[in-house]
């Protein structure tokens, strides 16, 4: 700072008495106390007179109070303090635009008495403007059902509703709700009021958002509504009498986005979703104990997502009836023996499954999942070690273009070894769970490994591919498995992933595998790290620091070894009677990235 | 004044209360509302924004977040809050944040302003109203009559 600024925050700093808080305008100090917490302002009230004024206008309320941790004198206190305040304002007309207001007690009795007269007389002291409401209502002992206070039918300005009665539950009346858009429950359960689902669909007018939160659902659930956007199921409990099924039957117009989220499913249960205009549809961490139908009837859907779910029973049907749906994505599920998920779509085109797992639980066994669909078109697969010999799966898609399948290594005799006629594309990157530092170690674990994953069917399902990339491990297990190589006649892109850096041993694998390929015009190898046998054997160490310091220039000390390695593979192809002369030309590009992450190419030469 | 750099990108000068100049791409200048009316108001086209209300501590410090937020993509959302955390942590104390704050309302930068507020905010929330006086140095400035009263109406809030 030099001196002139100095000079400058001193006199501003002096002018203001150094109190910067109290002089912020109003607008800017109501900003701020949105931000803070509960009984905040009336603690800043106490500061000085300009903030006691201020606290007072401020449009936020925020109060909460314990009844039960205090003398009586203080709850006095506290309803002499808010009723004072509301008043206040509604007498000089302070606009008061969000109002939360929790309260806990342990009897039950007293404080019903206490809530039902404060919070309806407070509440319409606070309708003028009310935008927010957001009421907690925590009673230790019995049960408490409580009415929608008056309010909510009244204001025309109350946009957003958070009532959360953690013991208790919500009695709705057939009473028109004009104006709120969005309310978020939180309760005991929803019982008795067994026609909540059908209250909100005609009286609620313009609700666009409900949130059901850590309810215990023990109605049947039926929503019909014209103006709900969107609905969330999250922490709930779906419960019904042992005989019955529960069901949950959402219609809506204008339905956008459906999540149903941390739930336990225990009774039976059919949801059936019909809302044409539903965009996102999204279970999650979700629990289905018994038999489960999920139905899915709309027209624009075009994303599913079911992440984290276990259907444990062993009869799920999860059935989608829309003509519009482009990508699912399943992951981290468990799926009970005999389920079904169809996806009755001929629009599918990307599926994503992964980190799934099958599950027997009865004499049938494990079932593979069926992965189907006439025109899915891509189809991303992630599989993991924990699940290595869990994760069956059949591929049935005869439009299947292109494959990308990374993760741990898995049980492939699931694939039947017949080549996927339509795949173009194919991105394969396993990486084995175990690492090894010993070389021996290394090389007893891959044969091992080779001898419970066949990687031979795996490549044969590959055959018709346009462009391959694929890491080394993979085909350093085929070779160990097998000594011919595989024909790839449409071949032409390939790309060869070494983990580290290429090894001399792991480039005649590589030469191998190129001698089934007949149409090859592209061929990249790239290794994380550098590479020795990439560089100059006959040079010393100075050409790696060199290498370091000269940004990855190119050297003409690296053809030698690229000629090797081209040499090989020439080798190669002369004995499987001159296939090279279909090379029109071939490139091999070496591409090295560097540690940063930057990618350079070392060399390039061109061979008629 | 516009000028154009290599990429094409427009520039234009900013101008603090204190004179000092800063030439910053539009895009990130039209983070703040205010800036962009006054672009579309036609006002930058001669000489640089005088900004009145803003100096150029201030200023700099605007536009290093701007910069930020500007070249941000969503999918970097946990870095970039991580970059906020430690914009305000710098301008620790409250002197530099109420001129932040008062800044960015002038701005009209919503970003900014939500942040800033945020922060203030945590600093005053659970503390006694002598911890906040002392913090803000703010005076006491109620009679012992009056002191006595707010006492008794705010008791039930104290523990």
């Amino acid at each position: 700072m030099d001196r002139q600024q100095a000079v400058a925050t001193l006199t501003t700093a002096a002018t203001l008495g150094g109190d910067r808080l109290s002089k912020l305008p109003e607008v800017i100090m109501f900003r701020i106390f949105s931000s803070l917490g509960v009984n905040d302002t009336v603690r800043l009230g106490a500061v000085s007179k300009r903030l006691r004024h201020l606290c007072k206008l401020s449009p936020h309320l925020y109060f909460r109070f314990d009844f039960d941790n205090c003398p009586p004198q203080k709850s006095e206190q506290f309803i002499a303090y808010v009723d004072g305040q509301l008043e206040w304002r509604l007498a000089e007309g302070v606009r008061t635009e969000r109002f939360l207001i929790h309260l806990e007690s342990g009897d039950t009795v007293g404080f019903l008495l206490d809530c039902n007269v404060l919070y309806n007389k407070w509440l319409l002291a606070t309708q003028t403007n009310l935008r927010e409401l957001d009421i907690t209502l925590d009673s230790g002992g019995n049960k408490f059902f409580l009415p929608l206070p008056d309010c909510a039918y009244d204001s025309k300005t109350l946009r957003l509703m958070r009532l959360n009665f953690p013991r208790g539950g919500l009695n709705l009346e057939h009473k028109g709700v004009g104006s709120i858009q969005e309310l978020c429950l939180t309760a005991q359960e929803l019982q008795p009021d067994i026609h909540f689902g059908e209250k909100i669909g005609v009286w609620w007018t313009s609700l666009k958002r409900l949130s059901l939160v850590g309810i215990l659902i023990n109605i049947h659930l039926r929503i019909e509504s014209w103006s709900l956007e969107e609905l969330i199921i999250s922490q709930c409990r779906v419960v019904v009498a042992d005989y019955e099924c529960h069901t949950m039957t959402i219609r809506g117009p204008s339905l956008k986005a459906f999540t149903i989220s941390g739930t336990q499913v225990v009774a039976r249960s059919k949801i059936a979703i019909t809302c044409d205009s539903l965009e996102n549809f999204l279970v999650c961490g979700t629990l289905f104990e018994r038999t489960s139908v999920i139905k899915i009837k709309c027209a624009s859907l075009e994303s599913v997502q079911v992440c984290g779910c276990s259907f444990l029973h062993r009869n799920l049907e999860f059935a989608m009836h829309c003509p519009t749906i482009k990508q699912l994505k399943v992951s981290h599920c468990i799926f009970g023996s005999c389920c079904t998920l169809e996806t009755n779509c001929l629009s599918i085109e990307e599926c994503i499954i992964s980190e799934c797992k099958t599950y027997a639980s009865d004499i049938y066994g494990k079932r593979p999942i069926l992965v189907g669909g006439n025109r899915l078109q891509r189809l991303n697969l992630v599989s993991s070690h924990k699940y290595m010999d869990e994760f069956l799966l059949d591929i049935n898609a005869p439009s299947l273009e292109v494959l990308s399948w990374e993760g741990n290594p898995m049980d492939f005799t699931c694939l039947d070894g017949m080549p996927i006629a339509s795949l173009v594309n194919a991105r394969i990157d396993f990486k084995p769970p175990c690492r090894h530092k010993n070389k021996e170690a290394a090389r007893l674990c891959k044969l091992f490994a080779s001898k419970i994953c066949c990687v031979v069917w795996l490549l044969k399902s590959l055959c018709t591919v346009k462009s391959l990339t694929i890491n080394l491990w993979p085909i350093e297990l085929f070779f160990m498995q097998t000594e011919t190589s595989l024909a790839f006649d449409n071949l032409q892109y390939l790309e060869v992933v070494a983990a580290n850096h290429l090894l001399a041993d792991q480039v005649s694998v590589i030469a191998s595998f190129l001698r089934g390929m007949r149409d090859l015009r592209v061929l990249t190898i790239r290794c994380d790290k550098s590479s020795p046998i990439l560089g100059d054997p006959n040079n010393d160490e100075k050409y790696g620091k060199a290498m370091a310091k000269e940004r990855w220039l190119p050297r003409r000390t690296e053809q030698g070894t690229l000629q090797n390695l081209r040499e090989e593979s020439l080798g190669v192809t002369t004995a499987t009677q001159n296939r090279l002369g279909r090379f029109v030309s071939f490139y091999l590009v070496v591409l090295t990235s560097v540690v940063s992450g930057m990618v350079m190419y070392i060399s390039t030469f061109k061979h008629m | 004044m516009s000028i154009t750099t290599e990429n094409n990108e427009k520039m234009i000068t900013l101008m603090s209360s204190d004179g000092e100049e800063f030439v910053v791409e539009e895009a990130v200048a039209a983070q703040s509302q205010t800036i962009k009316h006054l672009i579309e108001d036609g006002c930058s086209t001669e000489g640089s924004i005088p900004l009145p209300n803003v100096t150029g501590r201030v200023l700099s410090e605007v536009i290093q977040y701007c910069k930020k937020h500007s070249s941000s993509d969503d999918k970097e959302e946990k870095e970039l809050e991580a970059w906020d955390a430690e914009f305000v942590k710098a301008a620790d104390d409250h002197v530099a944040l109420t001129d932040l704050m008062m800044a960015a309302n002038f701005l009209d930068i919503k970003g900014l302003l939500d942040l800033v507020a945020q922060t203030l905010a945590n600093m005053i929330t659970g503390k006694s109203p002598e911890e906040v006086r002392r913090m803000w140095n703010i005076k006491n400035d109620f009679t012992p009559e009056e002191a006595e009263k707010v006492r008794k109406e705010n008791q039930w809030a104290f523990e």
